[in-house]
């Protein structure tokens, strides 16, 4: 009977094959290499031959002390990239839906997308030359007879710094998934409510933000899987060696970065990577089992 | 259910197929040196006057070597290698070579992954700074017996300097080829602003203190000069250098952190007089002293964000001084060449000895994964030893690229901007490489005193393998790099004593004390063989 659906599919099925050909190469192979973080690498051994050394490659990690601040940092930021992050991307979504000048929302889409495709050691250059000692803001500054500022030296305002400039550079990314996620929305719905006496905010209120649910959820879990890896290039760029802004800062791509950079081992870079993979790897199951007890449609899997 | 049960073996299998092929290039054939030369020799297929000609090697295949080294691929490049490969290699060892580069921008994250993918690499370029140890501790270069070297690298075998072995060597193994010339290349100088000096009658920076009211009297008219008086930034520490031969402090092992006061003599240290640089008390005064240099406005207050090259701000005449290797003449001359300032360069620490780099700064490695490490090895003598094929890889063609004067130097010619003498070829060297012809007066005063203040330092031969206590050095070297540009910038301020103080206990309970005991266990041991 199984077999049988199997023959009537096969076209199906046939189309399904590169896909997951790729999956399996790309995807699933690879993973074969995760032994190597419990390994001590050597060249001439290779991945499967070189000697075991089990927990051994993990524990710079933990002799550091830092693990736990490093984890936390990484996950608070992350969370708030993503809450700020739908906040906002929903929020200008719905402002450009709602703008009928068809110039104006193309431009103003346009502007927003812009910032997502400069690289962050540019945009680490434009900080520097806006907000520095020798920047814009500070020559406005001395104007009104305030010396000397730098956000630069700025340990606790350092987070929202880093939230802004995130914030700034994903959106306009975000605002078009959701732009396209409304447009599929019916318009008869809008229409009756109308008819109905329902004022913009009511229909925003009662039909685009409910319709908008499964969209969120799904970009949300999604931004889950990685909630424990820090964005290296922009940490890396911004941030770079400045003690001070590290002390809120520092998450642990650029701690590994820094760690490994001068005495490279192939085995610990692997253990960090694992421990990131594991930490996402139980909160997306996690927040999927929370999903789907709560709002069974919605969930990934 | 059956049916299931074999869809999954086969997918199995698959799997585990691909595993195998996917970890199949990793393997290697090569371990240690071998020590016969091939048992057919076949010399038939190159030419009778080939150096390498009736000596029993095996040039009956032709083979292509791979070699890898840093920097950017130079315009003439294919140019030279045809010529190379046509005149040289081809009818001489039955080879041709092909040249490679990792661009300065990423050999970082890419020099490991290529020696662990499965690209053809035969030789590639390797350094104390440049991952040697690191490398070499893992299994990624052929380990060159004496035997090996006298067999396939005969004449370089004979013409190396003997001290050069030597400081290549990691706990008695020999795992690149160094090479043959070494120059004063990491004693630093400090080049100034001629025309700023003379204009404002600034103080001659003859001394470390001189030098620190020089640029303290340049940042105080920072605003009628518009010149920042050291604009630096996070990518080169451009005082710490200088500071610590100011206090005749040598390295013990080149690229480690430890040191000792030479007291002007060349004898070893005891054991007891080594110490780890940035917990010392010596750090802590160099850590205030940049703190109040950053505080006199010497430095722009966000340097340590700014990414920028700190050479091309001298070039651009927005810095005051650019402090760094013999290699400042070049920043001097375009400097010079824009009309944006002149320059003087002084020698800072006039009464410290200086010692030649280590001949290990520089070295070419054959890589554990090659096919051919014979022919790799015979190819790399050949470069080394013949004069005519090593002027042409180091500087070009004669006669477009360069030529030689009357008295044996080096004058370069129009073409040289496609192809610079030396620009990647440093571990190539050999010990009769021409000095370039009409170098600057400033400069030719200056190498005359590097010579008279020469001396040879016993632990020049150390080296350190930090592969036994790996955990506590990876967590060391992450604390300092998270700590060093911060003080060199001196970013705390008035916070200065309390930080390093943090930074001194963070770095103890990393387990420096363990790395500490590690390299001294080792330096007692080289001592006990000398």
């Amino acid at each position: 009977m199984k077999i049988q659906a199997l023959y009537k599919n096969k076209v199906l099925l046939a189309m399904l094959l590169p896909a997951t050909i790729l999956t399996v190469i790309f995807a699933y192979i690879p993973m074969a290499g995760i032994v190597v973080a419990f390994k001590n690498y050597n060249y001439s051994q290779g991945i499967f031959g070189s000697p075991w050394v089990w927990f051994e490659n993990f524990k710079y990690l933990f002799v550091s002390g830092k693990i736990w601040t490093l984890t936390r940092n990484t996950l608070l930021y992350n969370i708030a990239f993503i809450g700020l992050g739908v906040i906002f991307e929903v929020g200008f979504a719905i402002i450009l839906n709602e703008i009928n000048n068809k110039l104006f929302k193309k431009v103003m889409q346009g502007f927003m997308f812009l910032p997502y495709f400069i690289s962050w050691v540019v945009v680490s250059t434009i900080m520097l030359n806006i907000f520095g000692s020798n920047g814009v803001l500070n020559s406005i500054l001395s104007i009104f007879g305030v010396e000397n500022f730098s956000i630069y030296q700025q340990t606790k305002w350092w987070p929202v710094v880093l939230v802004f400039v995130r914030i700034w550079k994903q959106t306009g990314y975000g605002t078009v998934v959701y732009l396209a996620a409304i447009s599929g929305i019916s318009q008869d719905m809008y229409e009756a409510a109308e008819i109905d006496g329902a004022n913009i905010w009511q229909r925003i209120r009662f039909i685009t933000l409910p319709s908008l649910k499964p969209t969120i959820m799904i970009m949300v879990l999604l931004a889950l899987g990685n909630v424990f890896r820090g964005d290296f290039g922009m940490f890396y760029q911004l941030v770079g060696s400045n003690q001070l802004l590290l002390q809120s800062s520092d998450v642990i791509d650029t701690f590994v970065y820094r760690s490994l950079i001068t005495t490279p081992n192939i085995g610990m870079s692997a253990a960090a990577g694992l421990y990131q993979s594991v930490l996402c790897f139980v909160t997306i199951v996690v927040a999927n089992f929370i999903v789907k007890k709560l709002a069974p449609d919605y969930s990934l899997f | 259910m059956r049916k299931k049960r074999k869809w999954l073996a086969y997918l199995l299998a698959t799997t585990m197929a691909f595993t195998m092929a996917g970890c199949g290039g990793t393997k290697t054939q090569n371990t240690g040196g071998a020590t016969e030369k091939t048992e057919q020799a076949d010399d038939s297929t190159i030419s009778k006057d080939s150096p390498y000609y009736g000596k029993g090697y095996n040039f009956a295949e032709k083979e292509k070597i791979v070699m890898y080294v840093l920097g950017d691929t130079p315009k003439d490049m294919q140019k030279v290698l045809d010529k190379a490969n046509s005149e040289y290699f081809e009818p001489n060892l039955n080879t041709t070579l092909d040249v490679k580069f990792l661009n300065w921008s990423d050999y970082e994250t890419k020099y490991s992954l290529l020696l662990s993918g499965g690209e053809q690499v035969d030789l590639i370029y390797t350094a104390a700074w440049c991952y040697y140890n690191e490398e070499a501790a893992k299994g990624a270069f052929l380990e060159l017996t004496p035997e090996f070297l006298e067999n396939y690298m005969p004449y370089t075998y004979a013409e190396q300097p003997e001290e050069s072995w030597d400081q290549i060597s990691i706990s008695g193994k020999i795992y690149a080829v160094p090479k043959a010339k070494a120059l004063f290349n990491s004693y630093q100088i400090a080049m100034v602003r001629k025309d700023l000096m003379d204009k404002y009658n600034l103080t001659e920076p003859t001394s470390w203190d001189n030098l620190k009211k020089y640029l303290v009297e340049l940042a105080n008219i920072q605003k009628d000069t518009g010149v920042t008086a050291l604009n630096t930034n996070t990518n080169r520490e451009q005082l710490l250098s200088l500071y610590l031969q100011n206090n005749k402090l040598e390295a013990v092992a080149n690229g480690y952190d430890w040191y000792y006061n030479n007291s002007d003599s060349e004898k070893a240290p005891n054991k007891e007089d080594i110490s780890y640089l940035f917990t010392s008390d010596i750090y802590k005064q160099y850590c205030l002293e940049m703190a109040e240099l950053a505080k006199e406005g010497v430095w722009s207050t966000d340097a340590i964000n700014d990414t920028s090259d700190a050479q091309a701000y001298f070039e651009n005449g927005t810095s005051g001084a650019f402090v760094w290797n013999t290699s400042v003449y070049s920043a001097g001359k375009n400097l010079e060449s824009s009309k944006n300032g002149t320059y003087a360069v002084y020698d800072v620490t006039p009464d410290t000895l200086r010692r030649r780099g280590s001949y290990a700064d520089d070295a070419t490695a054959i890589t554990a994964s090659s096919k051919n490490p014979k022919r790799a090895a015979l190819v790399l003598d050949y470069i080394k030893s013949d004069v005519n094929l090593n002027r042409l890889l180091l500087g070009g063609i004669e006669g477009e690229h360069w030529e030689l004067t009357k008295d044996g130097y080096r004058k370069t010619l129009d073409a040289a901007e496609n192809y610079t003498w030396n620009g990647w070829a440093w571990a190539l060297n050999r010990q009769d490489e021409p000095d370039e012809v009409g170098i600057d007066e400033r400069q030719v005063v200056m190498d005359e005193k590097m010579e008279e203040k020469e001396y040879h330092p016993e632990v020049a031969g150390f080296t350190f393998d930090p592969s036994n206590v790996e955990t506590e050095y990876t967590v060391v070297q992450s604390v300092l790099a998270e700590y060093e540009s911060s003080f060199a910038l001196g970013i705390y301020g008035d916070q200065t004593e309390k930080m390093f103080d943090t930074m001194k206990q963070t770095l103890e309970s990393a387990g420096l004390s363990k790395v500490t005991d590690e390299l001294l266990r080792q330096y007692e041991e080289y001592l006990a063989k000398q």
